[in-house]
């Protein structure tokens, strides 16, 4: 199972990264054609960006659930949790 | 708007380019640069470099992650304090006036310049179980990496890597890449505060993603290929420069 997830892991992270970089982009070019439109998806890349760390998070979750690991299980949950909740107290992001 | 876009990816990549080549972040390159050089506002600089660094970092990860380098259990186990440290260190610094933050992020650079130019290295602790006293001891000194990392927008793998080897004993090759993985989380963590607090500048935001991104791969390569410690002595130096120009601009002091 380790090998299998150091090999799923990365793709899923780089995954990730890539579609945050292609919005990014996209939002730099379509900032000459129109600016307003072109912040929405510079927004949307960096709400992307943000998924990353959730992503690693549920994926070491799974990884416990595989391999029966409840210290992994457990702390990925209480992470989760930690974070969730300090998000929320700040407000879930919008677009 | 398009000069700012280019300025900030210029100084993010190379940012990530020279940090990722001598094993750091490019948070104590990026700040001095986007404040002291375009002249971006230093609340609006830590939230851009936080950003710019949960993609260097995530790319470092991912080559951590492929040989087998991160110790995900330890890491989750130090993240749950770092990450209440850096929500922590992102509400302070919305609340300090930029004169302390210039102050404050001259101070750490000096720590850090100093550590590039003297090189310190940090001898492997030999591998012995690892007590309940020297975990607790790590958890608690994580909350204050991720609170730098929060206050000063950098990644804090400058205290997390030492916290790793010399308190709890872990291979140094690991505590980096363990260290990596933490921050991409904790670097998260402190930008969303940011972005909630309306300080992150999404039309520079494209290019500092870009920039951090691309940067890390390029560094990266480049680390292997090239001999570092000549841009290590050269990077110290620029950091005691740079810390010296902040404090002063903190002081009112304009040069």
């Amino acid at each position: 199972m380790d090998l299998k997830f150091n090999r799923v892991y990365p793709v899923i992270l780089f995954t990730i990264l890539i579609i945050s970089l292609i919005l990014s982009l996209a939002g730099i070019i379509y900032n000459f054609i129109d600016p307003g439109y072109s912040m929405y998806i510079m927004n949307l890349g960096v709400l992307v960006l943000y998924i990353a760390p959730f992503a690693s998070i549920s994926s070491i979750f799974i990884k416990g659930v595989y391999n029966r690991d409840y210290t992994l299980i457990g702390l990925s949950i209480i992470l989760l949790i930690i974070i969730g909740l300090n998000m929320v107290q700040l407000g879930l992001p919008s677009l | 708007m398009l000069s700012e876009i280019i300025g900030v990816f210029i100084v993010i990549f190379s940012s990530a380019v020279l940090g990722s080549m001598i094993g750091v972040g490019g948070g104590f390159l990026i700040v001095p640069l986007l404040t002291l050089g375009l002249g971006i506002p230093i609340h609006n600089a830590i939230a851009l470099s936080l950003l710019s660094i949960i993609a260097v970092a995530s790319s470092a990860t991912i080559t951590y992650a492929s040989s087998g380098y991160i110790d995900y259990k330890l890491g989750l186990i130090l993240e749950t304090t770092t990450v209440l440290g850096a929500f922590t260190g992102a509400r302070i610094c919305i609340l300090l006036s930029p004169s302390i933050l210039m102050i404050t992020f001259g101070v750490l650079l000096i720590y850090v310049g100093y550590r590039m130019i003297k090189k310190i290295e940090f001898k492997e602790a030999k591998l012995r179980e690892l007590s309940l006293n020297r975990l607790s001891a790590g958890i608690i000194s994580s909350f204050f990496a991720g609170l730098s990392s929060g206050l000063l927008g950098i990644g804090g793998g400058i205290l997390k890597v030492p916290i790793m080897v010399l308190i709890l004993g872990i291979p140094t090759r690991v505590a980096i890449g363990t260290s990596e993985f933490m921050i991409s989380i904790t670097s998260a963590s402190g930008s969303y505060v940011y972005y909630k607090a309306g300080i992150l500048n999404t039309a520079l935001a494209g290019s500092a993603i870009i920039g951090g991104f691309l940067g890390a791969q390029l560094g990266s390569r480049l680390g292997i290929k090239i001999r570092v410690e000549l841009i290590r002595m050269i990077f110290g130096f620029i950091m005691l420069i740079f810390s010296m120009s902040m404090i002063l601009r903190g002081l009112g002091i304009w040069i």
